[in-house]
């Protein structure tokens, strides 16, 4: 039995149960009869086109939806023993962090030290185990040298890593990152995807991770969920989920894989490494 | 470009020392400065905000705050001698204006413009010491038990108005890449659409705070930070000030008379006033530390927990 399965049969990081959500005054559904399990420890990548849901999904594990949006809501959702839907954003940050698009407007305190403490200061953690946090969580994100500088002089690429280390420094079971990457170069982005990868094997911290530029994090994911409409449309292994693209969305396609299907190369590739093996059996 | 009056962090007495303690020293500055009339004192009091901000590593921020106090000042000066036309000593005729009627320039006007001038300037240099020298995050964390939505605002402010010109920097460049044949993008639709920018942008900082636990109570004994070693001398110097400025007033100190004839005071109360006020600006002078003492002792316990790398690691090795 691999070691996802032994996870799996804990409790869940995540678990949703027949979804649905309507933000106010919007007359369609964002989220329609959503079920979505996430174990702990596992790396799960929500792909989909833009308004197909993912964000408004990843909003309503962390609790901004409905807390923070207002709307309809039914189902259940789940975050550990806490249920998202009565607990506000601010309760659920034990248990989950969430990294959003934009890293300018994430980090609300002066400096990078005081960003990183916040969470723990609003819950009344002592000075003493605050900075024991505060520098593990510098450490695993390689951001010591930054802890003294202000956020002004920060690049997006640093600025989303202070981010990440605040949403990180309370140790949650779970992480939701709302493609992170779309602001940052291709070098600062695909570093920040296998910096996630090696928390999630090093910390054990669940990772869901919505994104449609594809190519740079499927290969980090032990599975892929794709939504549609406001509904999963796929929910299984990366290699399938190439599959499933070519035939039922090929929008959702990485170029790497369109370039081998057109070649009529088979398997498809996941990633660049995937892709080089492929060719050299070829040969 | 970043602005001189941002707050920096430096290892410097008034940094480190808490926000209650700075505020109650820069205060006394400005509360002399309202206190007082006297050129002699308000001469005294914008050297201790200059010394001050000198001392703390603040000479960007001064040097600014200065060119715009005298700037101020002067326009105070202009304003008062074309509007007041009392005192004895005329300089200048000018004749009849529309709405202000005869103008005489005096001499005492000129002067009495210059003491409102000097007390704007002594003001705006002593705000700009605050805002570069003080950490905003503390001063929030201190309010939010007080007064949490007010707190909030202040922190979506702060927040807001970096990203704000960030974003119009970048609106400006966008409209410039245009190309000259584009027709020009005019300042109400870029004010626009800044604006809906920032609202939107506002809504992401907040949620950003609801996700920090913004929301929750604020945890008040377990919160508070230890007290920086500084604290005590910018109290006593506070309160030094503010007691000798008081008592120089009723001993008769602030002796300034602009009209009908100018007459300023410089009797040994008023002198020993402005001595004792031109030196407080000393109060962020930092000790060279001794050779002995461990680096974590020189600068006074957490003014963030987070001074040095040395501290840092001492902080975790204890836990």
């Amino acid at each position: 039995m691999s070691e996802l399965a032994i996870r799996r049969g804990a409790a869940p990081a995540l678990a949703v149960e027949g979804l649905g959500y309507s933000y106010p005054h919007a007359p369609a559904p964002a989220l329609e009869d959503v079920s979505l399990e996430v174990a702990p420890g596992e790396f799960v990548l929500l792909a989909g086109r833009s308004a197909s849901g993912k964000s408004t999904l990843l909003k309503a594990a962390c609790g901004l939806v409905p807390h923070f949006h207002g709307g309809e809501i039914e189902g259940e959702v789940r975050v550990g023993d806490l249920d998202a839907i009565s607990s506000g954003p601010g309760e659920l940050a034990a248990e989950v962090g969430y990294l959003a698009q934009d890293p300018e407007t994430q980090v609300v305190s002066t400096t990078v030290a005081a960003e990183i403490e916040l969470p723990l200061e609003m819950r009344g953690d002592e000075p003493a185990s605050r900075a024991r946090a505060v520098e593990e969580v510098a450490l695993a994100l390689a951001i010591p040298h930054l802890l003294d500088r202000t956020a002004d002089t920060l690049s997006g690429g640093e600025l989303q890593r202070v981010a990440l280390a605040a949403a990180l420094v309370t140790r949650p079971r779970l992480i939701l990152l709302d493609e992170p990457t779309s602001q940052l170069d291709p070098v600062a982005g695909d570093e920040l995807i296998w910096l996630l990868r090696r928390l999630n094997e090093e910390w054990g911290v669940a990772v869901l991770l919505a994104e449609h530029r594809l190519e740079r994090c499927l290969a980090a994911a032990d599975r892929v969920v794709a939504m549609e409409s406001g509904r999963i449309a796929f929910d299984g292994a990366p290699a399938d989920f190439l599959a499933w693209a070519q035939s039922s969305d090929p929008a959702l396609e990485t170029p790497a894989a369109r370039l081998f299907s057109l070649a009529g190369i088979e398997p498809l590739p996941v990633g660049v490494r995937d892709a080089r093996q492929i060719l050299r059996r070829l040969k | 470009m970043k602005s001189p009056f941002a707050y920096q962090p430096r290892p410097r007495p008034l940094q480190l020392a808490s926000p209650g303690a700075a505020v109650a020293y820069l205060g006394a500055i400005v509360a002399v400065a309202f206190l007082y009339s006297s050129p002699v004192v308000l001469f005294a009091a914008g050297a201790a905000a200059v010394l001050a901000g000198r001392l703390a590593g603040a000479d960007r921020a001064v040097r600014v705050a200065l060119r715009m106090g005298v700037a101020l000042a002067l326009l105070i000066v202009v304003v008062n001698a074309l509007v007041v036309s009392r005192g004895e000593t005329v300089l200048a005729r000018l004749g009849e204006w529309p709405l202000l009627g005869q103008v005489d320039v005096t001499f005492e006007a000129i002067v009495a413009g210059l003491s409102g001038g000097l007390r704007a300037a002594v003001t705006l240099v002593a705000a700009a010491v605050y805002s570069s020298c003080v950490d905003p995050d503390r001063v929030l964390r201190v309010l939010r038990p007080l007064a949490g939505r007010s707190a909030l605002t202040a922190t979506l402010v702060s927040r807001m108005v970096p990203v704000a010109a960030a974003d119009a920097s970048r609106l400006r460049d966008a409209s410039r890449l245009r190309g000259p044949g584009a027709a020009p993008v005019g300042k109400a639709p870029l004010a626009r659409r800044l604006l809906a920018g920032s609202l939107d942008r506002a809504v992401d900082v907040a949620a950003t705070l609801e996700l920090r636990g913004y929301s929750l109570d604020a945890p008040r004994a377990r919160n508070r930070r230890a007290r920086s070693r500084y604290d005590r001398r910018f109290y006593a110097v506070a309160a030094l000030v503010l007691v000798a400025a008081i008592a120089g007033k009723a001993l008769g100190a602030d002796d300034f008379q602009t009209y009908p004839s100018v007459e300023i005071g410089l009797g040994p109360a008023t002198l020993a006033l402005a001595a004792l006020v031109a030196l407080s600006g000393l109060a962020p002078l930092r000790r060279r530390p001794r050779r002995s003492q461990p680096a974590s002792h020189v600068d006074g316990p957490q003014r963030g927990l987070y001074r040095s790398k040395s501290s840092r690691r001492q902080e975790v090795a204890r836990v």
